[in-house]
C-alpha cells in the first residue's frame, strides 16, 4: 500500500528520514519537470529542485500540516523559478502574474476560440512533438506553468488553484486561454514545417 | 446563437464539469457546430499535451537532495539540543535562585515578626475585622517587601524558561 504524502510528512517530523526519502523520490520528477519547463536548462532545473527540497526541510517543522504536500512543494518551486527568471532577465522581466498574460495574449477574450482540429496525420508525427516543444517554450511563463501543472504533473484544477493561489474559475479560464495560445503557436510551427 | 465560453468548453473536454453543467453543454454542442469544433480542438491539444514526454531528472539528483537533507537534519538536531541544554541550565539556575531567595524571604519575614502576627491573627481573628487598617499596617511592616519582589521576579523568569524549554522539545515529544 502506498503511504499518502501527509502520513510521510508526519513520520518525517517524528525523525524518520526514510519517509522523507520517499517524498523526495516521489516528487523530484514533478518539481524537476516544472523547473525544466520554466528554465529550459537541466542544470538550473536541478539547482531549483535541490533548493526546493532544502526549503521544504526548513519549512516543514513549522508549516501547517493540513495543506497537501505536492501543491505546496510545487508552489515553492514556482517561486524559485520566478526568482530565477528575475535574475536571468533583470531588465525585460515582467512579473509572472496572470494579469500580464491576459493583457499580452488576450486575443481569445471570452469569444469562441478558433480551434480548427489539426490534421490527423500531424498528431502522430515526430515533427509535431518537436513543434509542440517549441510552441510550449514560446508561451508566456504563466501559460506554460498552468499547462505543465495540468498535463505534465497531472494536477486537478483544484490542486492547480491551490498551487497558484488562484480561484478555481480563474484557473479554468487560464487553461483554456493557454491552450488556445498553444494551438495558435503550434499551427504556426507546423505551417513553417510544411 | 450565443456560444459557450472557452473555459466551459475546456472544462467539458477535461471532464471537470458537474453532471448538470455537462448535460447543458452536451445539449448545446448538439446544435452548435462552431462550439463542437472548438471542443474537438481543445480536446486534441489536451491529448497531445498528455503524450508529451516528461523531462526526467538526473539519476543522481535524489542522492544529492538526500545528502543535503541528512546534513541539514543533523545540523538542526545539534542546534536544538544545544539550545535545549542552554535553556535547561538557565532553568535549573533560576529554580536554585528561587529556592534560596524564597527561603531568605521566609526567614526575613519570620525575623520581622510575621510569625507573631500570624499567631495573633490565629488566636484572635476578630482583631482583623475590628481594626482592619491597623492590621494591614502591621502586616506591611512585618513583610519583607524587597526579598518578596525579587522572589516574584525570579519566579516569572523560571516560568518563562520552562515554557521555552517545552516549546523547544521535538514536535513528537510535545504531542506524545
Amino acid at each position: 500500500m502506498v503511504d499518502p504524502d501527509e502520513a510521510l510528512v508526519q513520520r518525517y517530523l517524528r525523525g524518520d528520514q526514510k519517509a522523507f526519502r520517499t517524498l523526495v523520490e516521489r516528487h523530484t520528477p514533478a518539481v524537476y519537470n516544472l523547473a525544466y519547463r520554466s528554465t529550459n536548462s537541466s542544470d538550473d532545473a536541478a539547482d531549483i529542485t535541490q533548493e526546493t527540497f532544502r526549503r521544504v526541510v526548513e519549512a516543514l517543522p513549522s508549516s501547517r500540516l493540513d495543506l497537501p504536500f505536492k501543491p505546496w512543494a510545487l508552489r515553492i518551486a514556482l517561486n524559485l523559478c520566478r526568482d530565477w527568471a528575475k535574475r536571468r532577465r533583470p531588465v525585460s522581466f515582467t512579473s509572472l502574474t496572470f494579469d500580464h498574460d491576459l493583457e499580452d495574449e488576450d486575443s481569445v477574450a471570452e469569444a469562441l476560440p478558433d480551434l480548427a482540429p489539426l490534421p490527423p496525420d500531424v498528431l502522430e508525427a515526430d515533427e509535431t512533438r518537436q513543434a509542440l516543444e517549441r510552441a510550449l517554450q514560446g508561451l508566456s511563463e504563466g501559460y506554460r506553468t498552468v499547462i505543465t501543472l495540468r498535463y505534465a504533473e497531472d494536477l486537478s484544477y483544484q490542486e492547480i488553484a491551490t498551487t497558484l493561489n488562484l480561484p478555481l474559475n480563474t484557473v479554468r479560464t487560464h487553461l483554456a486561454r493557454a491552450k488556445k495560445a498553444l494551438h495558435d503557436r503550434l499551427r504556426q510551427e507546423l505551417g513553417e514545417i510544411s | 446563437m450565443k456560444h459557450l465560453s472557452p473555459a466551459t468548453l475546456d472544462a467539458y473536454t477535461e471532464g471537470s464539469l458537474d453532471p448538470a453543467e455537462r448535460l447543458a453543454v452536451d445539449a448545446h454542442l448538439g446544435v452548435c457546430p462552431e462550439c463542437r469544433l472548438a471542443a474537438i480542438g481543445l480536446a486534441e491539444i489536451g491529448d497531445l499535451l498528455r503524450t508529451h514526454p516528461h523531462v526526467a531528472p538526473p539519476a543522481s539528483l535524489t542522492r544529492t537532495i538526500m545528502a543535503e537533507a541528512d546534513s541539514a537534519a543533523a545540523r538542526r538536531a545539534t542546534r536544538r539540543w544545544l539550545s535545549m541544554a542552554g535553556t535547561g541550565l538557565a532553568l535549573a539556575l533560576a529554580w536554585l535562585m528561587l529556592i534560596i531567595l524564597g527561603g531568605e524571604t521566609l526567614v526575613a519575614a519570620y525575623n520581622a515578626g510575621l510569625g507573631d502576627f500570624a499567631g495573633l491573627i490565629e488566636t484572635q481573628p476578630e482583631l482583623m475585622f475590628r481594626y482592619p487598617s491597623e492590621t494591614l499596617a502591621l502586616l506591611a511592616e512585618a513583610f519583607p517587601i524587597v526579598p518578596l519582589l525579587l522572589t516574584l521576579v525570579v519566579l516569572g523568569i523560571a516560568v518563562w524558561l520552562m515554557q521555552r524549554f517545552f516549546s523547544e522539545l521535538p514536535r513528537w515529544m510535545r504531542t506524545a
